[in-house]
């Protein structure tokens, strides 16, 4: 059974003109326990607004969203995301809290005991390579790109959740740093098999990622396929193209929708 | 005042208020009534209002007493103006103050209209005291510090100009400066001008101790003095007769206690060994003496006394402590145990001001990043706030029911101005935090709560300290200006030290205010990097 479906889920914007953008139209999706699906497009394709929608940072307009089943809205949103870990770009990590607090902070919030928060947190930075004893005190300031960003996924498996939402995780690095953490994730990947969503615009790291790529266009679904599907059956002209210009290296890193 | 400055009326008026007041004032007899007195012992407590004149007379009688009688007398020096000294005669913690016949009608007894008759003033106010206070007026010294016209000596001359009535020949020629406060009394130019039907080319308000710079450099042809004035030895000024008895008298005598000359009735005699001795002129001297030639109150009333045969050279008066001319150290160092309780109260009115403007402005700044329409007011609002003069503020202030001339009513304006750099720097601080971090606390799972408590605040505090900080400086400030409405604090120097034109006075309290604003802002930086969470501190 599908962890995630999507049943014709629209989404619309008020736009700054008093009209009304459509940011995705009627998006009918599946996600496999465990696997990791890519949502991938250009800019405005839709992509940030279906991980959005997912916890609830946004509503549907239209179609609803079920987690095991169960239709989302019926589930308190705070309690939704606590079984989402959640990573964005440059990692969101609070800048007044030291590492430890950061990866703690929903164990805190949840009431653990603290013996069992620090047991935790060591144990997620020793998972994503921060030792605690180097890395714990420190402040996010004190940390390079990098390693924010791996604060960033510790703090989202801080509460062992089902699912994983990744927004551009990387998207805000340098190529080389890139490259590392998506080969190191990819690893960590296997090894604590959740069930993950990554938006991301960069078609290498949709592939290297992705065990399934979903193309977005326009706020449309215009294929969902394995990376080696995708590479040998485009569903289209426009996505022969968007393959084979090697999309979004060039793209901007920060977008919208 | 000058010599021959003065009318042969004001002169016969002066006799005839000396004749019957000897009259009226005169002993009723040995055995009077009421409680037993003790002949010998016992305290006194003499009280003067808070300028040159008035702490004078008050070092007179307190010389006089202390060398006549066995009572041990202390001088409260410049305790305030004319409603602190009343009160405080009214309450028994003072048994007598030089008062002035003008000053108790209209604003002791709220009086309608105008006494002319300086005589008529007197017997009137003191029947009206008596009969509502048990307050005696005992024989006057003899002056008068009312209001005159005063005019450069060398214009009155070539214009043959001698009294006020001589004026209106030559208004058309005549720029005149007034202090604020004669533009706008009834006695003052507004009445004059319509007694004498006097029109000027041109009249100017302007502050007092600035006209007479005004008037020596010639730019002014005229302006408004006291009668007593110390400046009138100072400038070449010919002070104009009120030719038609405009100005209303201000005679000055000592009141009393009746209880008190009940239980002392050696004091009268001894008080009133003083009456008739102070004419205008003799009293501008003394004003003089101390204001211009920088004399301790003590000393000038010593040296007038054993002129006068009041006082035996020899006698020792005890130290000066009122303003003698040591050195500004030695001035500091007697005052230190006062600046710090003036000190104390400063800092409390402040702290209790900012404090409440903390527990106000810091939640509606919160409030308000949730309403964009609801913040423009709220800041318009403080804003508006903070343009009002302090003053005037504070004088809006005493005119609210409740507040009145109290420190209530310098908390509340001190709290008003504290609320505007808090309420905005909350507003501020709230809106500086990054909006995608918010949107990541929110999707990794905090409540609202948890993330206006864990987040916003944690990283608003530097901002929102540094609008407390900022307000707090600015109380620190503005609470001097309490002490023109009796709030007390390190203002009190500077306004008494204003009134007596007495800059070491004015220093004592500025100093230490200036102190405490630095000393504040420096506490509360300390405290501002303390809060700051230790991740966004700078280094």
């Amino acid at each position: 059974m599908a962890v995630i479906r999507l049943e014709g889920v629209s989404c619309e914007f008020r736009s700054e003109g008093g009209g009304s953008v459509r940011a995705l139209e009627e998006l009918s999706l599946e996600i496999e326990r465990g696997e990791t699906m890519a949502l991938l497009g250009p800019s405005g394709c839709g992509k940030t607004t279906t991980l959005r929608l997912l916890n609830r940072l946004l509503a549907p307009t239209a179609g609803k969203i079920l987690l095991n089943g169960e239709d989302t809205s019926a589930i308190d949103a705070v309690r939704l995301r606590r079984r989402m870990g959640y990573v964005v770009q440059r990692g969101g990590l609070l800048p007044h809290l030291t590492v430890r607090k950061n990866v703690g902070l929903l164990c805190k919030l949840e009431g653990w005991p603290s013996e069992k928060i620090a047991a935790r947190v060591e144990e997620l930075l020793e998972l994503v390579n921060l030792p605690v004893k180097e890395y714990g005190h420190r402040y996010p300031r004190e940390l390079s790109g990098g390693q924010r960003q791996r604060v960033g996924v510790a703090r989202a498996l801080a509460l062992d959740p089902e699912i994983l939402l990744m927004d551009e995780p990387f998207g805000a690095l340098d190529p080389i740093t890139r490259n590392k953490l998506q080969q190191e994730f990819s690893e960590l990947e296997k090894l604590v098999e959740k069930t993950v969503v990554i938006v991301t615009h960069d078609l290498e790291e949709a592939f290297l990622l992705g065990d399934r790529v979903a193309l977005l266009r326009g706020g449309r679904l215009v294929q969902l396929d394995t990376p080696a599907r995708l590479r040998s059956h485009p569903a289209d002209p426009w996505v022969q193209e968007f393959l084979s210009s090697g999309a979004g290296k060039a793209a901007p890193a920060a977008e919208v929708g | 005042m000058p010599p021959g400055a003065r009318g042969v009326l004001r002169r016969g008026a002066a006799l005839a208020l000396a004749l019957v007041a000897a009259l009226v004032c005169a002993p009723r007899g040995a055995a009077a009534e009421g409680e037993p007195a003790p002949k010998s012992g016992g305290k006194l407590v003499i009280g003067s209002k808070n300028f040159t004149e008035s702490r004078l007379l008050g070092e007179l009688l307190t010389l006089l007493v202390r060398s006549r009688t066995k009572l041990e007398v202390e001088h409260k020096s410049g305790m305030g103006g004319t409603l602190v000294c009343f009160a405080a005669l009214q309450g028994g913690e003072i048994d007598l103050y030089p008062e002035y016949t003008g000053t108790a009608w209209s604003i002791v007894l709220k009086e309608p209209g105008k006494v002319s008759d300086p005589l008529r003033a007197f017997l009137e106010v003191q029947a009206k005291y008596r009969a509502r206070y048990g307050l005696e007026w005992l024989r006057p010294f003899g002056l008068n510090n009312s209001y005159a016209l005063a005019m450069r000596e060398d214009r009155a001359a070539a214009l043959g100009i001698r009294t006020v009535s001589d004026l209106i020949a030559h208004g058309g020629e005549l720029k005149a400066g007034f202090s604020i406060e004669f533009m706008n009394r009834e006695d003052g130019w507004p009445g004059l001008s319509a007694a004498y039907g006097l029109k000027l080319k041109d009249v100017a308000a302007l502050e007092h101790s600035l006209a007479y710079e005004a008037i020596a450099s010639g730019s002014l042809d005229l302006v408004d003095a006291y009668t007593t004035d110390a400046k009138l030895l100072r400038y070449p000024l010919r002070v104009l007769e009120d030719d038609r008895g405009f100005f209303p008298p201000y005679n000055a005598a000592p009141i009393v206690r009746a209880a008190t000359l009940r239980a002392h009735p050696e004091l009268r005699e001894v008080l009133d060994l003083l009456a008739f001795r102070l004419p205008d002129q003799t009293m501008t001297e003394l004003n003089f003496a101390v204001e211009e030639e920088g004399k301790g109150f003590r000393e000038v009333a010593q040296e007038f006394l054993v002129r006068e045969g009041l006082l035996d050279a020899g006698v020792a008066v005890g130290r000066d402590g009122t303003g003698g001319r040591d050195s500004f150290a030695t001035f500091l160092g007697r005052r230190w145990k006062i600046t710090l309780s003036l000190a104390s109260r400063h800092l409390q009115l402040t702290f209790l001001a900012v404090l409440l403007a903390v527990l106000v402005a810091v939640p509606l700044g919160i409030g308000l990043t949730r309403s964009r329409l609801g913040a423009r007011v709220a800041l318009g609002g403080a804003g508006v706030l903070q343009t009002i003069p302090s003053l005037a503020l504070l004088a809006f202030m005493i005119a609210i029911p409740g507040l009145g001339l109290s420190a209530r009513s310098a908390v509340v304006a001190l709290f008003l101005y504290a609320l505007l750099p808090i309420l905005r720097n909350t507003y501020t601080g709230m809106h500086e935090v990054d909006a995608d971090l918010l949107d990541a606390a929110k999707g990794i799972g905090l409540t609202p709560r948890q993330i206006l408590f864990r987040v916003q605040l944690p990283l608003a505090t530097r901002t929102i300290m540094a609008g407390v900080r900022t307000a707090t400086v600015i109380s620190v400030g503005v609470a001097t200006l309490a002490a023109f409405i009796g709030a007390g604090g390190l203002g009190e120097p500077i306004v008494t030290g204003l009134y007596l034109n007495d800059t070491w006075l004015i220093l004592s309290g500025a100093i230490p205010a200036a102190l405490l604003a630095l000393l504040a802002d420096h506490l509360l930086g300390r405290l501002e990097w303390w809060l700051t969470p230790r991740g966004i501190r700078g280094p």
